[in-house]
């Protein structure tokens, strides 16, 4: 029981990390957006609009799964999709925290993913007991959230985070997601990745259907 | 009247680039036909219509009609673009087009009288011009940075346009041949800039505030910037070519800004510094 346990939390968390990592080291992001911001004259502005170009995308996420979860929600009384209702656009702003790390290179990057490799093992250590899929995604959903807080209160001297609808126009929003999106899927890893997600999670609706 | 709606949505093409689209759009104008200018150029503002920002519209006469057209949504749109064989596409072009009045006065006359450059533009320019250009004056532009990136026009080339041996003499000769006192320096690379204050030192007056390194530029290290320092860009670019074509003599790269320098001029007293340069004709330019 313990071992299907620790497999089930294993292959999540998997999951989650890969599908972060990807996004965190896309070649666009790393070789040619980091590159171009480094002598720019505002660089806490540049990353306010990514911040809010995240932000956007996240609860542009919520919307799209709402729907997918209402339409399935009458032929699939699946609970799962409530938790991947957060989980998606948690992992997308997570993402945001993570490249400003990448872009700084500090230690505050590690002591970011130490703490939240702490709330795993602490989460993996209370929950054991339970072979429940809906309450490990659950809790990645608050991990994840947890991982937010912590990057945001560690991060937040470098940052000046504001919410504005301006950056909803943003003409940069558009060219950052046609690149970003054009170089995620030029991988090969990240076709295999995606491929590999959506026949798990089909197998997981189709085992707990019947 | 018809309306015709330019449209430009572009991250690569500079201020330059932009007006000479425009003018070739007023240039194959039909008769009793309205220009409206949409140029969505995100080098130069994040959010609002460019044309707008730094012009006025070619017919703000007929604001009122133009704006009930749209209303009604009784317009065409067109893409801007270039055509190969125009007097306006520098790249690949002979020389001589850009030194004949039957081709360049005709395209004078239109600029004259529909790319009109907002009030601040205006007032910029006549407190510079009273401060600084009151002595005869040369006007340098050294175009340089991302133009010899690896798929721009002039890719791997910087060689070719070398300060010593090909920019130097030719300042130092027209200097001499028009008695000059000042040099008006419109370049932001940092290579020329630092080798032009070496040489000529006190001689130099210089607006843009923004330098780049040899391989960066404005359509490479400009994209992601706030509004205000896109919209910074835009201003010191048009100044710059204004106060070109306001000096007694003009030495040019290729580049629009130039272009769009010597469609401003009265005379032909400018050269280009880099004649002897192939461009690659028509390449597909990628910023990024």
């Amino acid at each position: 029981m313990t071992l299907v346990l620790t497999a089930n939390f294993l292959l999540v968390l998997l999951i989650i990390e890969i599908s972060k990592s990807l996004m965190v080291n896309n070649y666009f992001v790393n070789n040619l957006f980091f590159p171009a911001i480094k002598n720019s004259s505002n660089k806490k502005e540049i990353f306010n609009w990514l911040f809010n170009l995240f932000f956007l995308c996240s609860i542009i996420s919520i919307i799209f799964i709402s729907i997918i979860y209402f339409l399935i929600f009458v032929f699939i009384k699946n609970f799962l999709f409530l938790f991947l209702l957060f989980l998606i656009p948690l992992i997308i702003l997570n993402s945001f925290f993570m490249i400003y790390q990448k872009f700084l290179r500090r230690e505050k990057s590690m002591l970011i993913k130490f703490s939240s490799s702490t709330l795993y093992i602490i989460f993996f250590i209370i929950f054991f007991n339970y072979k429940n899929y809906d309450l490990i995604i659950f809790g990645f959903t608050v991990i994840i959230l947890l991982e937010i807080i912590i990057s945001y209160f560690i991060l937040k001297n470098k940052l000046t985070l504001k919410i504005s609808g301006n950056y909803a126009k943003d003409f940069r929003n558009y060219y950052f997601v046609k690149k970003f999106t054009k170089f995620f899927f030029k991988l090969q890893i990240t076709k295999i990745f995606l491929v590999n997600i959506a026949s798990i999670t089909l197998i997981i609706i189709m085992l707990k259907t019947y | 009247m018809q309306l015709k709606i330019i449209k430009l949505n572009t991250e690569i093409l500079g201020i330059g680039g932009n007006i000479l689209l425009a003018l070739e759009a007023l240039n194959n104008r039909k008769k009793n036909e309205l220009i409206y200018f949409k140029f969505n150029n995100f080098l130069y503002s994040n959010q609002f219509n460019l044309w707008d920002k730094f012009f006025a519209q070619p017919f703000a006469e007929y604001t009122d009609v133009i704006e009930k057209k749209i209303k009604k949504k009784n317009f065409i749109i067109e893409y801007a673009q270039i055509k190969k064989n125009s007097a306006l596409n520098y790249v690949g072009n002979n020389y001589q087009i850009l030194m004949d009045p039957k081709i360049i006065e005709p395209l004078r006359a239109k600029f004259k009288k529909y790319i009109i450059f907002n009030d601040f533009l205006k007032k910029k320019f006549l407190i510079f011009k009273s401060r600084y250009l009151k002595k005869r004056t040369i006007s340098v532009h050294l175009r340089g940075t991302d133009r010899f990136r690896v798929g721009a026009h002039f890719e791997n080339q910087r060689n070719n346009f070398d300060f010593l041996s090909t920019i130097k003499p030719s300042i130092i000769k027209n200097i001499n041949k028009f008695n000059i006192e000042k040099i008006f320096l419109a370049t932001d690379d940092e290579q020329y800039l630092k080798k032009m204050k070496q040489e000529f030192k006190k001689k130099i007056i210089k607006l843009n505030s923004t330098i780049y390194s040899q391989a960066d530029g404005v359509h490479f290290a400009g994209i992601w910037e706030c509004e205000t320092h896109k919209n910074k860009l835009a201003t010191e670019a048009i100044l710059d070519s204004i106060i070109m074509s306001n000096c007694n003599y003009s030495l040019l790269s290729q580049s629009n800004i130039s272009i769009m320098t010597l469609l401003m001029r009265n005379d032909y007293n400018y050269d280009f510094l880099d004649k002897h340069m192939k461009s690659t004709p028509y390449v597909k330019v990628k910023a990024l």
